[in-house]
């Protein structure tokens, strides 16, 4: 039908319609939904005496029905989340599990008893031990997702749609996300800055510290200690591991199953990084000495820890939430949709 | 409003059964959705999409209908005709099909 590449309403509607299917039958359903609606699309331009523009397809779309409606026949008759809950259903995983994998690790770190100097083989043996607790925590949180959704569907089989189809509008349907396609310039800016922070770590972590003036004399006070130091070589193997995925991206320009596991290793080896650093938070630097006779170093130690341990917080959350994100769209079988259904 | 909802309801239920036989006696040559919906409305029944379709394809699944995709103007087009097992079923839906007339005209 179009030859443009421009995204229609009945792009959009088939994209709704294919998030509601399994992945079983997606593409098959799809591609005859599509040349269902392309037939009425021709049958009502012929009979106006006009192409087809973006008002007909509305109306041809609102003849099909919202995407609920023109799926429901399509699935099996039991099911045990409908396609009316479906929706909400993957909202509350996408929300909940996250909060729940992030809350879980945490808890492992705080509750976790290491000694001051740790070898990279408890970092690992701990990092695992964490995933794994995690990992069961996210799967009792599904399992129980699932059976509340399930009984809302048995308590509530009929949620009517009628209303609902009547005041549906096909206008108000979402573009769609392309999850699979790279962003070249966030992947260029984080090679800069991942290249920086190597540079500065490994050959200018003398020069992190506090430089005073005092009565026109400036002194340097080196605040890193050895504990710091212990994780040069795991924040290296991150950055460089980063940088590596990165040109990956950039040169496939998509991301596919090999990128989206390594993902997840890398972001788990931050999260691991992370939490074993807050946990490890008062040994990291010391302001000994730093502030002279200021003798403010206290106070401003337990400001900078509140600071990066919300810091340590952030990335924790945003790395578990990639993993998740990666996790799904690896067991969510991607559709071709516009793409290679319209060629 | 209700009441005309019920109604609509019943009515709705009593061309269920009918559309399967309508449908199958319109599949002996091989139609594709869009051409079978029109072609049963220039007959008189009106079936929105959102039954046809499916019902093709729970009739596909039962095996009484087959069906093949088919690239027409560089478009894919599915088309559905009558099995060797609908085939053999369809003369004796329509046998039951007349004595239930015979039936109803003589109980109404």
């Amino acid at each position: 039908m179009e030859t443009s590449n421009k995204e229609t309403i009945i792009d959009r509607y088939l994209a709704a319609v294919s998030e509601l299917l399994p992945a079983k039958q997606r593409k098959d359903t799809v591609t005859e939904i599509r040349s269902l609606i392309q037939d009425a699309l021709d049958d009502r331009s012929k009979a106006e005496g006009k192409e087809p523009d973006e008002e007909m397809m509305a109306a041809v779309l609102k003849e099909f029905g919202p995407p609920e409606k023109i799926v429901a026949p399509y699935l099996p008759e039991k099911y045990l989340i409908g396609p009316q809950l479906y929706p909400t259903f993957l909202l509350v995983l996408r929300i909940a599990l996250p909060i729940i994998g992030v809350l879980s690790l945490i808890g492992f770190w705080v509750g976790l008893n290491m000694p001051s100097t740790i070898t990279g083989v408890d970092l690992i043996a701990n990092l695992l031990k964490s995933l794994g607790t995690a990992l069961s925590a996210v799967v009792t949180a599904f399992g129980n997702i699932v059976v509340i959704f399930a009984i809302l569907q048995w308590v509530l089989p009929e949620i009517k749609t009628s209303t609902k189809a009547k005041e549906w509008d096909p206008h108000a349907l979402k573009a769609i996300s392309k999850p699979d396609r790279v962003k070249r310039v966030e992947l260029i800016t984080e090679i800069f800055f991942t290249l920086v922070a190597l540079i500065i770590f490994n050959f200018y972590l003398d020069r992190i510290g506090i430089y005073n003036n005092l009565n026109g004399q400036w002194s340097f006070t080196p605040i890193i200690t050895a504990t710091f130091v212990n994780y040069i070589p795991v924040l290296d193997l991150l950055w460089v591991l980063t940088i590596v995925l990165d040109i990956i991206l950039i040169r496939k320009g998509t991301w596919q199953v090999g990128t989206r596991l390594y993902s997840i290793g890398v972001n788990s080896l931050t999260i691991g990084i992370a939490v074993s650093m807050m946990t490890h938070i008062e040994y990291l630097y010391t302001f000994k000495g730093a502030l002279g006779q200021l003798g403010a170093e206290g106070i401003l130690h337990s400001v900078l820890n509140q600071v990066l341990i919300l810091v340590f917080v952030i990335v924790i959350i945003s790395s578990a939430v990639k993993i998740l994100q990666m996790a799904f769209r690896l067991v969510r079988t991607r559709l071709p949709l516009i793409e290679n259904l319209a060629k | 409003m209700e009441n005309v909802q019920s109604i609509e309801n019943l009515i709705l239920e009593m061309r269920r059964g009918v559309i399967v036989l309508a449908v199958l006696s319109q599949c002996g040559k091989e139609q594709y959705g869009y051409s079978l919906m029109k072609s049963l409305s220039d007959k008189g029944l009106n079936i929105d999409q959102g039954t046809l379709y499916p019902l093709l394809r729970r009739l596909e699944n039962q095996g009484l209908l087959s069906s093949s995709w088919r690239l027409e103007d560089a478009r894919p087009r599915r088309y559905y005709v009558i099995s060797t097992q609908g085939r053999e079923i369809l003369p004796r839906l329509v046998e039951e099909w007349e004595s239930m007339v015979k039936m109803m005209r003589h109980m109404l």
